[in-house]
């Protein structure tokens, strides 16, 4: 073998002998190694074993305060509050069950699920019984204590949702943290069992509502009581969240969205300032209370909700997609002016019916409009005029204007979940269906049936930008952030989100027909009127069930579920706009009647609040004089 | 002689049941340690046992490729390993590469899994020194050809574990290359520079920060400050203390519950020494002090100067290392982030080290008549 020729004599013996010299050196080291442990757990064994007994520091990690959510007002709308939690501690309680039978003639709790908890727990560890027990039952555990050995009262931090079922889809609730996020998380934070935000606000801004856990240093005797702190790293409460809602106008907006108790009723309503896109109330119900989650939901009430048919959990101001019906006449009337296809003068003859081919279209009104222009159109929601225009347009134009408007698009307001909603177009057709468009699909989209999805959002979004010159603004929901002492840490900006390029001449025609729709005779959103304030806006109806030939059945002998929604949205005031709002009553039949009345009491009550500059200026002028 | 088809190679029998027992007393050990903490964090107390018999596993098969692999393939490909060890340890450095945990960039996430490049780079220099010994074994007495290369080398690979920063790492690398430069033939001269140039560095690193340098001597009287820089040592003083002859047994400690950092990787030792008392760390010294002779005795059986080099490297990269935990976990030198070889719980560095194991299992191979 060659290498062993290179391997000379001479190198061979100087690498064996340096070798041993490394080998000498490493039995040196190993036996000091040898010799410390002997000298540790030998020589100095019993003294170390003395002192490791007084070892009696333990670590606790306490928990933070998690940050709270506050209205603009800065009125606390999610805080924490003490709960008091019964735990027991299986190693100091001698006969397990003997305590529990007394414990159990006064506080009712789950038998079996405890005893299957002591089983699978270490016994020196604290098992919770039942979590946030009256202000009786704790007297009553405080008075028999001797009677109740290793059963303890613990005042422990509990998240509070001040006004329940309020605004609970923008808070989101929290949840037991999952295994995954547990793994995926870096740094020690978190521990299995922790509480996280599972949805809404509370998940969004999990990190910065956390805060910081604080540590106790303790002494504890034998069995682990403590018995003295030695020292303590005070937990850090999570930083402060201030929200735009206004909690008077979002309680408003939930009372006014609601049906008659004992039936069925589920909607969406958004108030949102139209410059800045701050959203001032937002409701989506049916609801449900987040105060359930605060100290980890059961399992029932988890599958209640999840398995409602009415579906609770589902947030309908973002994730809720419905035709847009009527209020897309808004898109289709500003794609005509700005085509260039129709003017102000511009007039259709409605008979009633339109008839594209073999197909013949209905107006709402059967007996027809007669002679239209856009001012009418919008007014009376002509169905007629739009089929005309909508044609002329074709599906690809009004698309083009729709997303001009936010429509089909995410408005970016930040919440989980949200639909981009659907402005069809032919190409789309031919990619999802993989069919052809048909010129009478045209006539149902300019009218907002057929494909047109949108979101309540949406509809607020695209009210705002009809007032505010064509400018989309990004809806938000929180001001701003600031740690616990009042140090600001974060300020949220309104965002534009499409500079718009529609004429103002366009955008003053459609303004003025959603005025009369609200304010002059025969417009279909009249219930929607306020004595002082000109509020200008558009009804919708969106169909569920799509019609063969225009038979209109009757609202009243239709079933629930296939009953058509209401929409109604708008804007106010009519020559300075300060806000939109929309209203989604599903399987509410009519915009006008059913959605236009909801959108008045909470318009009314947000110029109550704040009245409008005009106003107060005429009321100043009215006392002088 | 040359007729190798009657002949039969087996590697060494010891060396092979050393690193065996070390590794399955590492399982035991981290489940031991980690079981509660594990139980408490993740729901399940099995949590760091699955993960490292499933390391093992992987580990295992590297080491039978390893050790059934003939050894000089390492020489052709020597600088392929070390360049691309020295890629993977530049990928650290890129943000979205490296994952930095607890302030101190050192992991690639690769698939789920996180593996320390420096680890690589460890094995890759020995091989390369190795080598460049061999290339250069005329001219080991020449300061420009025999010595400079292998310090430009270590110098590069410098950078970037020490901008980690990971100065244990370099530690062990910088004192096992100068030991395989030494035991080659390299004038003691041009090591000694190499420590004068190196000293001053190290002083004003230590020194220029005061809480750095109490950190550093607290080992030599922990109790000046119990309950921060000497908390460690103290809290491990204890469970030595503990153990006694015999120790409490396993899995009774106590001191992994509330008391000892990192039971399952920094401080295992300690573990062992309250569990497993006295005899049970005396043993794990002896199997450490066995793995360095069969080591050693493999690079003087080694068939060629190549294989008896890198048996030296890895022999001493292993020992040294051990000797190291060890010796923080009993209060002999000052806290240093290093795990014990084939116990302390670790994914990528177990296999990486199984794989140096096999690699010297292959240079132990000797032929036997059948």
């Amino acid at each position: 073998m060659s290498s062993f020729h290179r391997f000379n004599i001479e190198s061979l013996d100087s690498l064996k002998g340096k070798i041993r010299i490394y080998a000498i050196l490493a039995v040196i080291s190993f036996l000091c190694l040898w010799m410390r442990i002997w000298y540790l757990q030998i020589l100095k064994g019993d003294s170390f074993e003395e002192l490791a007994k007084n070892n009696r520091m333990r670590m606790v990690s306490l928990a933070p305060f998690r940050g709270e959510l506050k209205d603009r007002n800065e009125e606390t709308l999610v805080g924490v509050r003490p709960s008091f939690n019964l735990y027991i501690t299986p190693e100091d309680v001698e006969n397990i069950s003997e305590t529990l039978d007394f414990l159990a003639e006064t506080i009712t709790f789950d038998r079996k699920l405890l005893n299957k908890a002591i089983k699978h727990t270490r016994s020196f560890k604290n098992i919770l019984i039942k979590a946030d027990v009256s202000r009786e039952d704790v007297a009553f555990v405080e008075e028999n204590k001797m009677r109740l050995p290793g059963i303890q009262i613990q005042a422990e931090p509990l998240r509070s949702y001040k006004y329940g079922n309020m605004a609970a889809h923008v808070f989101g609730y929290l949840g037991e943290i999952s295994k995954n996020r547990l793994l995926e998380e870096e740094g020690d934070f978190y521990r299995s069992g922790d509480l996280v935000g599972k949805d809404g606000i509370e998940k969004i801004f999990e990190s910065t509502l956390k805060g910081q856990k604080g540590l106790k240093e303790v002494e504890v005797d034998v069995s682990g009581r403590e018995l003295a702190v030695l020292r303590r790293l005070p937990p850090v409460g999570g930083n402060v969240v201030t929200l735009t809602l206004d909690s008077i106008l979002q309680q408003t907006a939930e009372k006014a969205l609601s049906g008659v108790p004992g039936e069925p009723f589920s909607g969406a309503l958004v108030l949102m300032k139209v410059k800045t896109g701050e959203i001032l109330a937002a409701v989506s119900k049916p609801s449900f209370d987040p105060n359930l989650f605060a100290g980890g939901i059961s399992r029932r009430n988890w599958r209640g909700l999840l398995f409602d048919e009415m579906h609770p959990l589902q947030n309908r101001v973002v994730q809720g997609q419905y035709p847009p019906g009527s209020i897309h006449k808004i898109v289709v009337a500003l794609a005509g002016l700005e085509e260039g296809i129709v003017d102000e003068k511009t007039t259709f003859y409605c008979p009633g019916y339109y008839n594209l081919g073999r197909g013949k279209y209905r107006c709402w009104k059967r007996g027809g409009h007669g002679k239209v222009d856009i001012h009418k159109a919008l007014k009376e929601s002509c169905d007629v005029y739009f089929y005309n225009l909508g044609n002329k347009l074709g599906v690809d134009t009004i698309a083009r204007y729709a997303n001009q408007f936010g429509l089909g698009r995410l408005t970016g307001i930040p919440l989980f979940g949200e639909k981009p909603g659907l402005a069809p177009t032919e190409k789309w057709k031919l990619k999802s269906k993989g069919e052809n468009w048909y010129p009478g699909e045209t006539i149902s989209a300019s009218i907002g049936q057929g494909f047109n999805l949108v979101t309540p959002i949406q509809q607020a979004v695209l009210l705002a930008g009809v007032a505010n010159n064509g400018t989309i603004v990004k809806p938000f929901l929180v001001k701003k952030i600031e740690s616990l002492k009042g140090q600001l840490i974060q300020e949220f900006s309104p965002e534009i989100k499409i500079k718009g390029n529609i004429s103002e001449k366009s955008l003053e025609i459609v303004r003025d027909g959603l005025r009369a729709v609200v304010n002059e005779d025969g417009g279909t959103g009249r219930r929607s009127r306020l004595p002082d304030i000109i509020v200008s806006g558009k009804t919708g109806t969106a169909q569920v069930v799509r019609m063969k030939s225009g038979d209109v059945p009757e609202e009243e002998d239709t079933p629930f579920l296939f009953r058509d929604h209401a929409w109604f949205a708008a804007f106010a005031p009519y020559d300075d706009p300060e806000i939109a709002i929309s209203v989604l009553v599903e399987h509410g039949g009519h915009g006008g009647s059913a959605a236009a009345p909801i959108a008045r009491k909470v318009l009314k009550k947000y110029f109550e609040l704040y009245p409008p500059a005009s106003k107060i200026q005429a009321e100043f002028s009215s006392t002088v004089n | 002689m040359n007729d190798s088809t009657s002949r039969h190679q087996t590697s060494d029998p010891i060396l092979g049941c050393v690193v065996g027992l070390l590794i399955i007393i590492g399982v035991v050990m981290v489940y031991s340690s980690s079981a509660v903490v594990a139980g408490e964090k993740y729901n399940d107390p099995y949590y760091f046992l699955k993960r490292q018999m499933l390391w093992v596993f992987i580990g295992f098969i590297a080491l039978r490729i390893t050790r059934s692999m003939d050894y000089r393939l390492l020489e052709k490909f020597a600088y392929p390993i070390l360049f691309g060890a020295f890629l993977l340890l530049i990928a650290v450095m890129i943000p979205g590469l490296g994952k930095e945990v607890g302030g101190a960039r050192r992991w690639l996430t690769l698939g789920g899994a996180n593996f320390q490049p420096s680890e690589i780079a460890k094995i890759a220099i020995i091989i390369f020194i190795a080598k460049s010994l061999v290339k250069r074994s005329d001219q080991l007495k020449n300061f420009a050809y025999g010595y400079l290369p292998n310090v430009i080398v270590l110098g590069f690979f410098f950078v970037p574990i020490l901008f980690q920063p990971d100065f244990g790492t370099a530690l062990i690398i910088g004192v096992v290359a100068l030991l395989m430069l030494f035991i080659a033939g390299i004038r003691t001269r041009f090591l000694a520079y190499s420590f004068l140039a190196v000293i001053p560095l190290v002083i004003s690193a230590v020194t220029g920060a005061e809480y750095r340098m109490r950190r550093i001597f607290a080992f030599l009287d922990p109790w000046q400050d119990p309950s921060d820089t000497g908390f460690q040592a103290i809290q491990s003083f204890y469970a030595f203390g503990r153990g006694g002859i015999w120790g409490v047994g396993l899995g009774d400690g106590s001191q992994k519950l509330f008391y000892l950092p990192e039971a399952h990787t920094d401080f295992i030792f300690s573990v062992i020494g309250e569990e497993l008392g006295f005899i049970g760390a005396v043993f794990i010294v002896i199997l450490f002090g066995t793995f360095i002779w069969r080591g050693f005795a493999a690079a003087l059986n080694a068939k060629d100067p190549f294989g008896a080099h890198v048996a030296v490297g890895i022999t001493l990269l292993i020992g040294i290392q051990a000797f190291i935990n060890m010796g923080v976990a009993i209060g002999l030198l000052p806290t240093k982030g290093l795990t014990l070889p084939f116990i302390s719980m670790g994914g990528s560095s177990l296999v990486v080290l199984m794989m140096s194991a096999g690699v010297l299992l292959n240079i132990s191979q000797h032929p036997v008549k059948k």
